[in-house]
């Protein structure tokens, strides 16, 4: 058995063929197809920016997804969730878990990475806060709902601001920063370890942002119309 | 930038095809990742910085779409995705053990043989560095030696 084995075994699994013809006109296509279908959203867009109401663009988009209804994929994730949070109460890993009331299960934010859009959902707990959500807007979902990663809020921790940074298989060159601020607070400062920093809106507690794979957070400060009221220092080492 | 895509996509396109089919584990699903990932190159192709190749970040995006054709392929079987790995039936043919592969393992692979791609190219289209390219692609073809050796003394 050596190496020309496998070579053989690769030739067989997928033989040489002959794409189907039309190629290059089929690519551009498809480009335009999408397009257009950015264009008429920018312009659906548009006509929600023009009626004033004097907030800022971001909010404007934020505004958009926020409160919109959960998809049944993000639905079946939290519904997930709670299943997996009544296996840990009976495989005696605590009394209970929180559990998220799916039927209020709802858009919070919505972030642009270089995968696409990426989404925080939300749903309120049946022990007070909130149950999250964040996945890939273009993520397929499977069976048990979408590709994506969540919790429940920890009102017991005693921390004003709870924030996470996490990497997931499917996109290796992203990390994402989903972190909630146990105190009323509009905004937080994000300071990353390589000296950047970005301000985030913060919303329904939540926040959330996209950063390059490898980003280590160093401080979050949270602010209430425009005075401190909570911060975060990662921890040494 | 869209006539070095077209360039590219007409020079390499046989390559690109039968590398994300090899990933997709279909054939049509492969092909249709190319012309997707293509696509998505023409139209975000301001967002390509020129750091690396032009090549790799097409790649990149091509090992996506036929990564996430894949998984939708897979989980539209029932098949779920952890499951993989103790599962024949993961969407390859059987013969090759590609299922004792990580998903990683299976694209350096399929990259290297299918697309004959150098270890740079390799390592920046799947955001990894040369070297590891080297060892995974080691590791890779060492587990479906000892899988196949073990198949014969059987």
């Amino acid at each position: 058995m050596n190496d020309a084995r496998i070579d053989d075994l690769l030739d067989e699994l997928v033989v040489p063929f002959e794409p189907r013809p039309g190629g290059w006109a089929d690519v551009l296509r498809r480009a335009r197809r999408t397009r257009r279908r950015y264009a008429l959203l920018g312009a659906a867009l548009l006509a929600l920016l023009l009626v004033p109401t004097g907030l800022a663009l971001r909010g404007e988009i934020t505004d958009l997804f926020q409160g919109t209804p959960a998809p049944p994929a993000v639905s079946t994730s939290f519904e997930a969730n709670n299943s997996i949070a009544d296996m840990a109460t009976k495989k005696g890993f605590g009394a209970r878990f929180p559990h998220a009331d799916v039927s209020q299960a709802h858009g919070v934010l919505e972030v642009q990475t270089s995968d696409g859009p990426e989404d925080l959902w939300a749903a309120p707990s049946d022990q007070g806060g909130k149950c999250w959500w964040v996945d890939f807007a273009n993520d397929p979902a499977g069976p048990d709902g979408q590709y994506g990663f969540g919790g429940c809020d920890r009102l017991e921790s005693g921390s004003q601001i709870d924030p996470a940074v996490i990497w997931v298989e499917p996109h290796p060159t992203l990390a994402t920063l989903w972190g909630r601020v146990y105190v009323p607070a509009d905004s937080v400062v994000v300071e990353l370890q390589d000296g950047s920093s970005s301000t985030l809106p913060v919303v329904e507690g939540g926040f959330l942002a996209s950063f390059e794979r490898g980003a280590r957070l160093e401080r979050v400060t949270a602010y209430d119309d425009g005075h401190e009221v909570a911060s975060w220092q990662a921890p040494v080492g | 930038m869209v006539a070095d895509l077209e360039e590219l996509y007409r020079a390499r396109r046989h390559d690109f095809c039968r590398a994300a089919a090899a990933i997709a584990g279909d054939r049509g699903l492969g092909e249709d990742a190319v012309q997707e990932a293509f696509a998505k190159a023409v139209r975000k192709r301001r967002t390509f910085r020129g750091r690396g190749s032009l090549e790799a970040w097409v790649w990149r995006i091509v090992v996506n779409a036929a990564r996430d054709a894949r998984r939708r392929r897979v989980r539209q079987s029932s098949l779920p995705e952890a499951a993989e790995g103790a599962s024949r039936s993961n969407g390859y043919a059987v013969g090759l053990p590609l299922e004792l592969l990580t998903e990683r393992q299976r694209e350096v692979l399929f990259l290297h043989y299918y697309a004959d791609l150098d270890y740079s190219t390799i390592a920046e289209a799947l955001g990894i560095t040369s070297n590891t390219v080297g060892a995974t692609l080691s590791t890779a073809r060492a587990t479906l030696l000892r899988a196949l050796a073990k198949e014969v003394r059987r």
